[in-house]
């Protein structure tokens, strides 16, 4: 069961690079708050609707997998090309992070049509509305979240692609309320080596993943991957709910 | 009969089509739900809880997808095990707990536009969504309540969901094509400071008539047109002319209104009503514009026309097809309302709706900004296919004209010769005319009284003395036809003059120096670098015309009268004719496109189709890749509603799309009509170039063939 602590440190020490995009949104929560309990508390809704929607989508995108593992022809093991698919991705994200790989920088583009009424929420006093800012955050584009949701993807479990895109999540929360609490409490020097060390944790996520799934690629339509290095109990785990 | 220009959306701007009716109106349910959202401020609790509905909305619906995903696994599984059993009942009750607070939240505004269309006798849209959403659900709360049969509550929440975010996503993007627009308006202040007897009081700018005067502070907009009483100061008038150099203005002189007072306190007589000032005029002439639309879009309305009674019949047709094929049981009805609400979601006719409006407006509105402003839509397409470009010499390819020479030819005159003929040349916009009145203000002459004054177009200005001597400033050879005497014989390449004849007698004769625009040639280089043909027309001495046509490398012709320009472009299809905004009228009118400089602010006078307020050639290429770019985003966004619509319905149609995938694929084809649109907006910052080769050709001094 190697994964689920390292889904948790990748989500942990992954925040650390994602503080770039959503720092500012954790900050703008913490602007509607009169004290530090209250801002505590707006910080936990923000992440607690993050954390449902990264749930919700890794629902989905295990219950996707599934389906596609029912409908599709059995020449190879679905769930295992997934793990694979999503190591790659997870092993790509990692490396562009460290800075072996070098990203392509993105466009200005035209803007989101939606972002003031995004941002109203951000500052708004409810936090019911701080909750639902969280909700959208969940649904903004991040190439981080895509490698995590083909993992969950890979799970082909309902609860299961649930569960471990919410570990992600909950790994996730100190840095982002770190930020939106006390904005740095931790040095820029700190950061950079916390990044690099998120880079190669995701990396290592990923090549456990493309490990786990490369196993089990030559069994068509077999019983679901496990983790080569807890093999023992790798046949049972994650079985379709029969 | 709806004013095409007033009748406008009172969210986005964009025109209405609906017949009006009381309060507010709105070109869709889309900018009816944004309104209420941005409206009152935009931080009211209104408009939070908006919001907070839409986002509660799509929190419960998520959980209705998660309770699906839960019934599908365990139907997929179909085991009997009591557990799975209680799991699934428990789904089911789940799925209906959480969708019922997706139907208060966001039913009512989708039932209330239905029953809009329903009173209005126009049923539309949202009936039709309103129709499929109700039975949705019906069905879906008779199964749980019964235990029997399939839920779709997950229809009912991801349609209702769906089409509120997309549309409110439409609305947005349309409201920002149309900011640019908004923006000009806006600059107008909403009070103003009136004199009064009793001191200045602080009124609305509506409250203020012609004839009142006005206190306008340094730093503060002219709030419209006015003359000036007293004070002088500079005057930034770049917002209606492009000029970025200030001028100087004292009394008397008169002001445009959205130009800015800069270092001066001024007293002005209101001379126009507020709303119809220059700066309102051009904004006027520019939403007349976009809002006529262009030939794409009369195409796309007449098929958005039948659009919906199609998608009615498709719907209808699903429904009886599938119904009657399982027998009417209870499977069947729900088939049969699933791939009919699917039709309905699936179908985009905002997609046909925005597709050329949006674009249009976008790119005009991009255009404004960057002080070009578009007055006929259709020409401003044309712009994008066109071949041949005509350009006008004096005063359009050549600039800093300026007297050379005042020779006097009868000294035996009263008057000074240059006063009479600046008074004369007072009468006239002409490049020519108006460096006379510069030379004349330079020398510090009066200006002679003058009456009965007309202008012979290609020719030149007659006008009365006081006295009754006629007199005439013009070409040399129309002011020798008019006294009797033969034309002069000049030089062919000598430069530019124009003669004044005082009654009987050739008074005198005015030499110019003419210089190419400095942007002329890197403009002409980029037309013809993209393959257009360039030519020089021209009612200017042929050496002349032939000296600046070698010097920019292009076709010329000349001497041409106004008729024999008006015959060259209309020989040729596709032509853009650039030239001085009042002499080249006739050839401006006739061409496909007429693009004028030196237009000023004032647009009654306007002939062209499109006027570079800047009078920078620049901003040509500039506009035709605008012109392009937005034929394209309309010719895809078309070419997209029409195949997304022609494939999707009838997957729907057969019951091979899932309502819940139709209403994401509904979303995704509005967000891609609307970014694509919005794209051009951006291009307001745009270098003025058409091609990369262009820019390398201009960068190496090398003019193109």
């Amino acid at each position: 069961m190697i994964e689920w602590p390292m889904l948790v440190v990748s989500g942990m020490l992954g925040s650390a690079h994602c503080l770039g995009m959503c720092g500012p949104f954790a900050l703008a929560v913490g602007t509607g708050a009169a004290d530090w309990r209250t801002n505590l508390r707006r910080q936990m809704a923000y992440s607690v609707g993050r954390i449902f929607t990264y749930a919700v989508l890794g629902a989905g995108a295990a219950f996707a997998a599934a389906r596609a593992m029912r409908v599709l022809p059995t020449w190879t093991n679905v769930p295992a090309a997934l793990a694979v698919a999503a190591g790659v991705l997870l092993v790509w994200q990692g490396l562009a992070a460290a800075g072996v790989l070098r990203r392509r920088g993105v466009g200005a583009g035209a803007g989101c049509p939606g972002a003031g009424a995004f941002k109203r929420l951000l500052t708004a006093r409810s936090v019911v509305d701080v909750f639902l800012a969280g909700l959208f955050t969940g649904l903004l584009p991040c190439g981080l979240l895509y490698g995590m949701l083909a993992y969950a993807a890979s799970r082909h479990d309902l609860v299961e692609g649930a569960a471990a895109m919410a570990a992600f999540g909950a790994g996730t929360v100190p840095a982002m309320a770190g930020v939106g609490l006390g904005g740095s409490l931790v040095a820029v020097a700190t950061r950079r080596r916390l990044h690099h060390a998120a880079a190669w944790c995701l990396v290592a996520t990923g090549a456990v993943s493309i490990v786990r799934g490369a196993s089990f690629l030559t069994l068509p339509g077999g019983p679901a991957p496990g983790c080569p290095f807890c093999a023992a109990d790798g046949a049972d785990r994650g079985a379709p709910t029969r | 009969m709806v004013d095409p220009v007033s009748a406008s959306c009172a969210y986005c701007g964009l025109p209405v089509v609906a017949a009006p009716d009381d309060g507010p109106r709105y070109c869709c349910f889309g900018c009816r739900f944004a309104a209420s959202i941005t409206d009152a401020g935009g931080e009211t609790g209104a408009s939070r809880w908006t919001m907070t509905r839409l986002g509660l909305a799509v929190f419960f619906t998520m959980n209705v997808m998660v309770f699906t995903m839960l019934l599908w696994s365990q139907r997929d599984a179909a085991t009997d095990e009591p557990a799975a059993t209680a799991l699934y009942a428990l789904a089911r009750h789940a799925c209906l707990l959480f969708s019922a607070p997706v139907l208060l939240l966001l039913g009512g505004p989708l039932f209330a536009d239905a029953a809009r269309e329903v009173r209005q006798g126009r049923p539309a849209a949202s009936v039709l969504l309103a129709v499929g959403v109700a039975a949705a659900y019906a069905l879906s709360v008779h199964a749980v309540l019964t235990d029997a049969g399939h839920v779709y509550f997950e229809v009912g929440c991801t349609v209702l969901v769906a089409v509120t975010l997309g549309k409110w996503l439409e609305a947005s993007g349309k409201l920002r094509t149309t900011e640019a627009l908004r923006a000009l308006r806006a600059l107008l202040p909403d009070r103003v400071l009136r004199v009064a007897a009793c001191g200045d009081e602080e009124v609305p700018l509506s409250a203020v008539a012609i004839g009142e005067r006005l206190r306008v502070l340094p730093g503060e907009r002219v709030p419209t047109d006015g003359r000036i009483v007293t004070g002088r100061s500079a005057i930034d008038e770049r917002t209606v002319t492009g000029e970025s150099v200030p001028v100087t203005k004292g009394p008397g002189d008169l002001l445009a209104s959205g130009t800015t007072v800069v270092d001066g306190m001024l007293v002005v007589e209101v001379t126009a009503a507020p709303g119809s000032g220059t700066l309102e005029q051009l904004i006027g002439a520019v939403t007349a514009a976009a809002t006529a639309g262009c030939r794409r879009q009369r195409l796309a309305e007449r098929v958005a026309a039948w659009f919906l009674p199609l998608v009615t019949a498709s719907a209808v047709a699903a429904f009886v097809v599938h119904g009657a094929g399982a027998g009417w049981t209870r499977e069947g009805i729900a088939a049969g309302t699933l791939a009919a609400v699917a039709v309905v979601v699936v179908s985009c006719p905002c997609a046909l709706g925005l597709a050329t409006p949006m674009a249009l407006w976008a790119a005009i509105g991009a255009a404004a900004r960057r002080h070009v402003l578009v007055r006929d839509g259709d020409a401003f397409t044309r712009l994008a296919a066109a071949s041949t470009f005509c350009f006008d010499k004096t005063g359009t390819l050549t600039t800093g004209i300026g007297v050379h020479e005042v020779a006097v030819l009868d000294g035996g005159l009263e008057r000074e010769p240059l006063a009479v003929a600046a008074a004369l040349a007072a009468g006239s916009t002409h490049v020519l005319a108006r460096a006379v009145a510069t030379e004349a203000a330079r020398r510090g002459l009066d200006i002679v009284a003058i009456e009965d004054l007309h202008v012979v177009p290609g020719h030149g200005i007659e006008a009365v003395l006081a006295d009754g001597t006629p007199a005439r400033l013009g070409s040399d050879r129309w002011i020798a036809a008019a006294i009797g005497e033969a034309a002069p014989t000049v030089a062919d390449d000598a430069r530019p003059s124009c003669t004044l004849a005082i009654g009987d007698h050739a008074a005198c004769r005015v030499t110019f120096d003419e210089s190419i625009r400095p942007e002329a040639a890197a403009a002409i280089a980029a037309l013809a670098a993209d393959g257009a043909e360039v030519w020089l027309l021209s009612g200017d001495r042929a050496g002349r015309a032939r000296a600046v046509a070698a010097a920019l490398d292009i076709r010329w012709q000349a001497p041409l009268l106004p008729a024999e320009k008006l015959a060259f472009v209309r020989g040729r299809p596709g032509s853009v004719m650039i030239g001085d905004g009042i002499n080249d009228a006739p050839a401006l009118a006739a061409a496909d496109v007429g693009v004028a400089l030196g237009c000023g602010a004032d647009v009654s006078r306007w002939t062209a189709a499109i006027c570079l307020l800047r009078d920078d050639l620049a901003d040509l290429p500039w506009l035709v890749t605008l012109a392009r770019r937005a034929d394209k985003t309309i010719r895809w966004n078309l070419l997209w509603a029409f195949g997304y619509n022609a494939a999707c319905i009838p997957l729907a149609a057969a019951g091979l799309l899932h309502p819940a995938v139709a209403a994401a694929a509904m979303l995704a084809s509005s967000v891609l009509v609307v970014t694509g649109s919005l794209a051009l907006a951006g291009c307001a910052d745009d270098p003025p170039a058409l091609s990369e080769t262009a820019d390398v050709a201009v960068e190496m001094g090398r003019v193109p063939a």
